[in-house]
């Protein structure tokens, strides 16, 4: 999974990096690694069920923190472990609007094997950037 | 006596007061309002990130906070205030930050008696903790023991332990050893959204992940340190069988603190004129209706999480009960205390002379009351609350009391080993299947839900708990009493 993990941030939680050519990639890689240092054998998550998550919100940051928190939200509240298929960010007059195509299943504690639970990512040293080679996103993520 | 240290800035700037005290003064980032002080010997500040003197300057910075920003020797990094942070706020004209609490809202816990001993529980162990593994839920996407409908849930909020009482689980005679007796009082579900009663609903009676486990744990003679205390505490050696439960409020409480922080940020500035140098201490005063708001959906997260360990204790009480074919009553098993490590509490304490009312922040910080105090069960009332460190899987955990010493840091004292190594380093070290053959050879039986998780939680991920609890009791955060040690473990 490509993603990088930062351990000058936190030493009880998780900070981890993302880099992607445009936006778009850069959420659906976040929330892809978000899965992947969850669920051990992420790869074995089966695409039988379908969500689509959308959202709007005026700061990239805070959608980046609210579009990661869904996945934990629908983990707990539907049972469901998604993975993100493809990212759709618009934006007008400053109004940012998401669309994320989903796949996955419900958890199963047989089939699905974890590696810790994420309770939440949080706002500390959140950081959704424009770099010189295309996009990076930092989160901290409360385990 | 106050000297410079040898530290370095992490620490030149850092003055030791006392022993195991040091202070980083007001003059050392533009905007902090107090002190930032920290409990720690040499050895352990040592041994602190430099993450967590930043944060900790930073908590110094919050509107209306009283005294000091403090850190408990058990201080860690973790995001916007550092594991082990405490501030005391002035509710009249201070703030109140999700940050400062966490979003496992009453993380805590829970220490049992039994009256079984090592010799008869030995042989059963690995029985025991299969029956356990199995009865009490635990590890990611599993889901609790009930199924409550939205008024139910209402009443749960509300209620804390006590629903649980109501509704037919056992423990009636552990609610007056709880923390606030098991309910605490200003919940309003009014002010929780209902993607937190979505996220919940599923949860009430997991352990959950991460740290969060459920110990068999035995007291030997040799760990006896205050006799006197430990008998008061009903601990009594003899190689005498102890419960340990470490959960909170799982996904409702994270979901509530997701759902204020977002919204202190969007209020912060533009409603209050506040800002700080970090969004995870994102803010509201309290007496607003922002903060008290967030209060009132705090409160009920942290009744949540008291119903969360009463019901475990139920499921434990079953299965010892089923297992030595004996009643719940005949085995002895009983709460000794139950203690909340993150929480924002409306308390009274002296400020410079002047008892007040205070709004305590505890992050990974555990109250510890001195004998005499309000609040404290009749049992308690001469001796002290009792104050329970967890220490790792492999390590132990030790029980202390407080002390009348512990009023400089608002009867606040440390809450477990404390990190030295990030999970991701741990994982690296550490491989979970061997770790947990290691540790049976030593004579610890653990089950888990994620070896990955296991190595996480090595022993050597953590600061020595023999120092954390040498520290805290020199520091006169309270005093130590004894020290249980693990025979069987399970994580989520």
């Amino acid at each position: 999974m490509d993603y990088e993990v930062l351990d000058t941030i936190t030493s009880a939680d998780l900070a981890f990096r993302v880099l992607a050519g445009d936006r778009n990639e850069l959420f659906r890689k976040g929330a892809a690694a978000l899965m992947a240092i969850m669920v051990a054998n992420y790869e074995d998550i089966s695409m039988t069920r379908h969500h689509t998550i959308e959202m709007t919100d005026t700061s990239l940051e805070i959608l980046y923190y609210r579009f990661l928190n869904e996945f934990l939200f629908l983990r707990d509240a539907e049972l469901l472990l998604l993975l993100p298929c493809s990212v759709s960010i618009t934006g007008t007059n400053g109004v940012l609007n998401l669309t994320c195509e989903t796949r996955g299943e419900r958890a199963d504690r047989n089939k699905h094997s974890f590696n810790t639970d994420i309770k939440a990512v949080t706002m500390h040293h959140l950081r959704v950037e424009k770099t010189s080679s295309g996009w990076s996103a930092t989160a901290v993520l409360d385990l | 006596m106050i000297f410079w240290t040898g530290l370095d800035m992490k620490n030149s700037s850092i003055r030791q007061i006392e022993e195991t005290l040091f202070e980083i003064p007001r003059s050392y980032k533009k905007g902090m309002r107090v002190p930032a002080r920290i409990y720690a010997s040499a050895e352990l500040l040592q041994s602190m990130d430099d993450a967590v003197l930043n944060q900790l300057t930073n908590v110094a910075m919050l509107p209306g906070i009283l005294k000091y920003a403090l850190c408990m020797p058990d201080g860690h990094s973790g995001y916007g205030f550092p594991i082990g942070g405490v501030a005391a706020i002035d509710p009249g004209e201070g703030i109140i930050t999700p940050g400062g609490i966490g979003f496992d809202i009453n993380c805590g816990v829970r220490l049992a008696a039994t009256s079984l001993t090592l010799e008869e529980v030995q042989p059963r162990v690995k029985d025991l903790v299969s029956a356990l593994f199995r009865q009490v839920p635990s590890g990611v996407g599993t889901t609790g023991m009930l199924n409550l409908s939205p008024s139910q849930f209402d009443e749960a909020m509300t209620q804390g332990a006590s629903w649980a009482v109501k509704n037919g689980y056992s423990g009636k005679e552990d609610l007056e050893y709880i923390e606030e007796g098991g309910c605490m009082q200003g919940a309003d579900p009014s002010t929780v959204s209902q993607r937190a009663r979505e996220r919940g609903k599923n949860q009430v009676g997991t352990l959950g992940s991460g740290n969060h486990y459920l110990e068999i744990q035995v007291a030997r003679s040799e760990n006896i340190f205050d006799a006197d205390l430990a008998r008061q505490f009903d601990i009594t050696g003899e190689n005498r069988i102890y419960l340990m439960i470490h959960t909170g409020s799982r996904g409702f409480g994270h979901q509530v603190a997701t759902d204020y922080l977002q919204q202190f940020l969007s209020v912060m500035q533009r409603t209050y004129k506040l800002s700080m140098p970090d969004r995870e201490l994102a803010c509201a005063p309290f007496d607003s209706v922002d903060g008290r708001n967030y209060f009132g959906a705090m409160n009920c997260a942290i009744n949540i999480a008291f119903l969360n360990r009463q019901l475990i204790m139920h499921r434990v009480r079953e299965v010892f009960s089923e297992i030595f074919h004996r009643s719940p009553d005949e085995l002895g098993i009983k709460t000794v205390y139950d203690v909340c490590h993150n929480t924002a509490k409306l308390e009274r304490h002296l400020v410079d002379g002047r008892e007040r009312e205070v709004l305590i922040h505890r992050k990974g910080a555990t109250r510890a009351f001195a004998p005499g105090m309000q609040g404290l069960p009749e049992k308690y009332r001469q001796c002290g609350q009792p104050v329970l460190i967890g220490g790792s899987m492999e390590s132990g955990s030790y029980v202390l009391a407080g002390i009348p010493r512990g009023s400089d840091a608002f009867f606040t004292t440390a809450h477990g080993s404390g990190r030295i190594l990030s999970r991701h380093q741990a994982k690296k070290m550490y491989n979970g299947r061997e770790l947990q053959k290691k540790m049976e050879q030593r004579g610890i039986y653990i089950q888990t839900a994620s070896f990955s998780g296991l190595a996480e939680e090595a022993g050597g991920a953590y600061k020595n708990i023999d120092d954390v609890a040498a520290a805290t009791e020199k520091a006169g955060l309270s005093r130590v009493v004894a020290k249980l040690l693990p025979i069987g473990n399970i994580k989520g």
